[in-house]
């Protein structure tokens, strides 16, 4: 007697599919003669009809669960020498980081200090990334290109002119030379914002407060053009208008001028170690098709959760689903996964929480 | 890459070469893999000795804690037949303990160590309209109703609920025509090729 080869077995999902009465008479019968090819399958079916059809679904997945904490699923162990090239990979990849944000700091502050200004003006290259002039040529675009934030309608816009007025009268020859640095430095930074503008079309300010926060609002801030313009120079009137005042403006000003260029450069998403495309083949390859309702269409779940700074995943959300077992795999898929690395602002890793949507594919048989 | 590729290797292999791999690694998270696979088939059995879902789902449990050191201990060349027996002998254990008494005690002691969980008889070979002389004979000689319930599931292709419908018959009842009818149908043709072989 030669053993039954696995295609003409049922699969739970048949039993799951007979036993919630959707099969056809044909389909029913077919299922049945594999079944009754096999004792194991002859004895369980007996079993099974005794359930009423949403306690089999139920029971098994509760069954799933179980068997999933007593044998937890193995974490997976790249071998040796991946390892060694992943953790060499790693700390590349964060040297650069750090390299670049080092970089690009210095070398702002350098040319600031190069330039032959006053205080107050220096103080328009570092604090202010946009300033005044350059910046309003650029406004009408930016505002076209940026939704409305709740943070604009806060701020007033009107002093820019004023601002720009006030600063251009006392020392125009200085102001020439920071325009057109800034010019330069200004379309750069478009750039990059133009690349971020998904990033950007979150909403960013979900627990304000922390430094990350604040930091990340100030940055909508910049990105509604007027205002940051006028953030920028309300600051900078402190600075002329209060002589004496000078140095409750100059201390927070280089943090902010840090802070900013970095941050519009260098906030990363969270990403998995290998790579989305690696991410996305692990889900395509690992769907279990036993405990999905439907599997000869694609389905497709968003998720939305956190990345901590240690790479772990937590506060997984479901944010859209074509059906609970569909996102309860996905979950699965997400945590069983591959290690992510976890996102990060101003070089260093942060707890970032993105979306991600899993698309669980048609199974092919 | 290349440890993706090893991950989906473990779903994808066969019960034997995880039964190895968990041999040679004493990792539960594979023996948890395999048994995910027949983890339906245990839960009806169990149910069916059982007759209770929550005992059942323990004893689905229970039966995983013992497969841990069983499959270490034992060679074991063919996993579906051999989990087959493991699953029974420990319902079996189980209900005679409790002192429950069970339907069909007398079936379950005259089992023997089981290579295989196949159940084929030449009925399942047989297309409709295709029927040689040799069964069709012995077909004649089965009880009426294994007869025409063989007939209607095997000939006519119909399933549990028409065949209940058309014969006024419980479905576990038609199940049982069927199975006992192929069984008798295969002890009959083997008496028959006997002879001649």
């Amino acid at each position: 007697m030669s053993q039954v080869p696995e295609h003409s077995k049922n699969t739970w999902y048949d039993y799951l599919q007979y036993f919630r009465g959707v099969l056809s008479p044909g389909e029913k019968q077919r299922v049945e003669k594999r079944m009754m090819q096999d004792t194991f399958d002859t004895d369980a079916f007996d079993g099974l009809s005794s359930l009423a059809p949403g306690e089999l679904q139920e029971d098994i997945l509760s069954l799933q669960r179980r068997l999933e904490e007593s044998a937890p699923a193995r974490r997976r162990r790249l071998p040796l020498v991946l390892r060694y090239a992943a953790v060499v990979a790693l700390l590349l990849g964060v040297g650069g980081v750090f390299y670049l944000v080092r970089h690009t700091g210095a070398a702002v502050q350098q040319l600031a200090r190069q330039l032959p200004v006053t205080d107050t003006v220096q103080k328009v290259a570092t604090d202010s990334f946009h300033p005044g002039i350059a910046y309003l040529k650029e406004a009408p675009v930016e505002k076209e290109k940026q939704q409305p934030e709740p943070l604009r309608s806060e701020k007033p816009a009107p002093s820019p002119q004023k601002a720009e007025s006030e600063e251009a009268a006392p020392q125009p020859a200085h102001l020439e030379m920071v325009e057109d640095d800034e010019v330069a430095l200004e379309s750069e930074s478009i750039k990059v914002q133009g690349e971020q503008k998904d990033a950007w079309s979150e909403p960013a300010a979900e627990a304000a407060g922390t430094p990350a926060k604040q930091d990340e609002m100030l940055l909508q801030a910049a990105q509604a053009g007027t205002s940051r313009a006028a953030i920028a120079h309300s600051e900078e009137l402190v600075g002329v208008g209060h002589g004496s005042s000078k140095k409750t403006t100059a201390q927070p000003a280089p943090r902010n001028a840090d802070t900013d260029i970095r941050l519009d450069r260098l906030m990363e998403d969270p990403q998995p170690i290998a790579g989305l495309d690696a991410f996305h083949e692990y889900i395509r390859k690992q769907v279990n098709y036993s405990v999905l309702p439907v599997f000869n269409v694609a389905k497709n779940v968003v998720l939305r959760f956190s990345v901590n700074k240690n790479g772990e995943i937590e506060n997984i959300q479901v944010v859209k689903t074509d059906g609970p077992e569909y996102s309860q795999e996905a979950i699965r898929l997400l945590k069983d996964g591959p290690p992510w690395q976890p996102g990060s602002v101003d070089g260093m890793p942060a707890t970032k929480t993105i979306e991600l949507r899993i698309k669980l594919e048609a199974r092919r048989e | 890459m290349k440890f993706l590729k090893n991950i989906r290797k473990l779903s994808d292999r066969s019960d034997e070469e995880l039964i190895l791999h968990y041999r040679e690694q004493a990792d539960v998270a594979i023996l948890g893999i395999l048994y995910q696979r027949y983890i339906h088939l245990v839960y009806g059995v169990c149910l069916k000795y059982f007759k209770n879902r929550e005992d059942s789902q323990d004893a689905v449990m229970q039966i995983f804690e013992k497969l841990v050191d069983d499959l270490l201990q034992h060679q074991v060349t063919y996993f579906r037949g051999w989990l087959y027996v493991v699953v029974r002998h420990y319902c079996i254990r189980k209900v005679s303990q409790e002192g429950k008494r069970v339907q069909q005690n007398q079936e379950f002691f005259d089992e023997k160590f089981m290579e295989s969980t196949l159940e084929w008889s030449p009925v399942d070979d047989t297309e409709p309209g295709d029927m040689n002389r040799l069964l069709e004979d012995c077909l004649e000689q089965l009880k009426a109703e294994q007869q025409s319930c063989i007939r209607l599931f095997y000939l006519q292709e119909k399933c549990y609920q028409e065949i209940g419908e058309q014969l006024s018959l419980p479905l576990n009842k038609v199940k049982s025509y069927i199975q006992n009818g192929k069984r008798n149908l295969k002890l009959c043709i083997e008496r028959k090729h006997e002879p001649s072989a």
